[in-house]
């Protein structure tokens, strides 16, 4: 069963996160019980294929083995070579996942949400080796957060380290009774988002897009600002959901949107859209990328640095997306308007070409969601399909 | 004159009427758009990642 993708996944969620509700505004703890009602829900999402359902405790005891012999070694020792390795591990089934459907018809690796506990997994192992996480994580907690149903199959992508604080903290009734409210807001703006302005974007207008465009330029057109809001919508509800959940048992997974269609620039979008996926590769990829660079000294000047550092995080994210030539042009398309708003940034601090006043600001607006909604257009693959 | 009016726009009696008609009008929605059927929304875009 698709997590939020019917109503009786949300009328089971209900009746299984009803204990919680009432052991929450009592001022009970309830994080032992909700550790059950994991297991339940993971057992409903993957009960229609034993294969992922298999795949998923393989990935996970490799997960965790990996974690626990990682902070291990990392108590004795912090070699280069074994960091390495135990990254390369940790991102290997993932990998495997990706590139097998090339080559096979079956994939016995992949199941819903591999991405997502991989980046956990692997954050984890990375901030073992910053010394930022030095005692070995509780099993029980370990699994929870990895497998930590309400984010399973989309993220948030959340933190150890902020996760295993929020399970220690005592909630009271009172303060239970604001998760209960945020919650159930933010599932209704889910339902807003994704059965409704969504669904409607696409079943009314994308669907019918051959009977409203008059010309092959005006769909085209049409079909990538539908998209783009489409996509929004989609994933915005999708992670509404997911948030909501989370809240309901006590906690508060990151938020993943801020408004993006109303960025000044592509840097302020990646600061809003999809923000947990581009904050984890801004902390585990551009940031180690610079630090290694600066410390190794090959390129001197900072500006260079850091612009390579933007173009292997998007090369990466669009690779991630998959191996299909919209996504790989898709990161390639960000990387250049990074690369290209870093550099006219640095023209106009010395210049002040472009002033910072209201007209400036909504015409920065009005110009960066052209560009966003060109990118989905190529993420979307509609450019590169034949007979539109 | 702006007094008053910032005192009815952060009455809580007014923050919850209209909380109530906006899940009112979601939930009525739903009903129109799906009636007594299951969702049929579509998967998740991200879901395929």
């Amino acid at each position: 069963m698709t997590p939020y993708g019917s109503f009786t996944f949300f009328f089971i969620i209900a009746i299984l996160l009803a204990p919680t509700i009432i052991l929450g505004l009592r001022g009970k703890r309830f994080h032992t019980y909700n550790m059950l009602a994991t297991i339940a829900a993971l057992g409903l999402i993957f009960s229609s294929s034993l294969n992922q359902a298999l795949a998923l405790i393989l990935f996970t005891i490799w997960q965790v083995l990996l974690i626990r012999l990682y902070i291990h070694y990392r108590k004795q020792s912090n070699s280069n070579a074994i960091f390495y390795t135990a990254v390369f591990l940790s991102i290997l089934p993932l990998a495997i996942s990706k590139l097998l459907p090339y080559f096979s018809d079956i994939n016995v690796i992949g199941f819903l949400g591999i991405s997502y506990l991989t980046f956990k997994g692997t954050q984890i192992i990375m901030e073992i080796r910053d010394g930022l996480i030095k005692k070995e994580p509780p099993l029980a907690k370990l699994l929870y957060f990895i497998l930590f149903f309400p984010t399973i199959s989309s993220g948030p992508i959340d933190r150890y380290r902020r996760f295993e604080k929020e399970l220690e903290t005592e909630i009271s009734g009172n303060d239970y009774k604001q998760f209960l409210y945020d919650g159930i807001n933010k599932i209704f703006l889910g339902f807003l988002y994704k059965y409704i302005i969504g669904y409607s974007i696409n079943h009314f207008f994308i669907a019918n897009l051959r009977f409203i465009a008059h010309s092959q330029f005006q769909h085209h057109l049409y079909y990538m600002y539908a998209y783009s809001l489409y996509l929004f919508f989609d994933f915005a509800g999708y992670s509404a959901f997911a948030i909501g959940v989370s809240y309901i048992m006590g906690i508060k997974s990151p938020e993943n949107f801020n408004k993006p269609f109303i960025s000044r620039n592509i840097k302020d979008f990646w600061n809003r859209w999809h923000l947990s996926l581009s904050f984890w590769f801004r902390d585990y990829v551009y940031m180690r990328f610079v630090f290694w660079m600066t410390k190794k000294k090959w390129i001197k000047n900072r500006n260079i640095v850091s612009n390579l550092g933007y173009i292997l995080l998007f090369l990466i994210m669009g690779f991630w997306h998959g191996l299909e030539i919209q996504y790989i042009l898709y990161g390639i398309y960000h990387a250049l308007l990074m690369v290209l708003y870093n550099s006219f940034e640095r023209f106009n601090k010395k210049h002040k070409w472009w002033p910072n006043n209201k007209f400036t600001h909504v015409a920065a607006i009005i110009i960066t969601f052209h560009f966003i909604c060109f990118g989905f257009y190529i993420f979307s693959g509609q450019l590169f399909q034949k007979g539109v | 004159m702006f007094a008053k009016f910032k005192a009815f726009i952060v009455n809580q009696k007014l923050k919850w009427f209209g909380r109530f008609v906006y899940y009112l009008l979601i939930l009525l929605l739903l009903f129109f758009m799906y009636g007594f059927n299951d969702a049929s929304a579509g998967s998740y875009i991200y879901n395929d990642f």
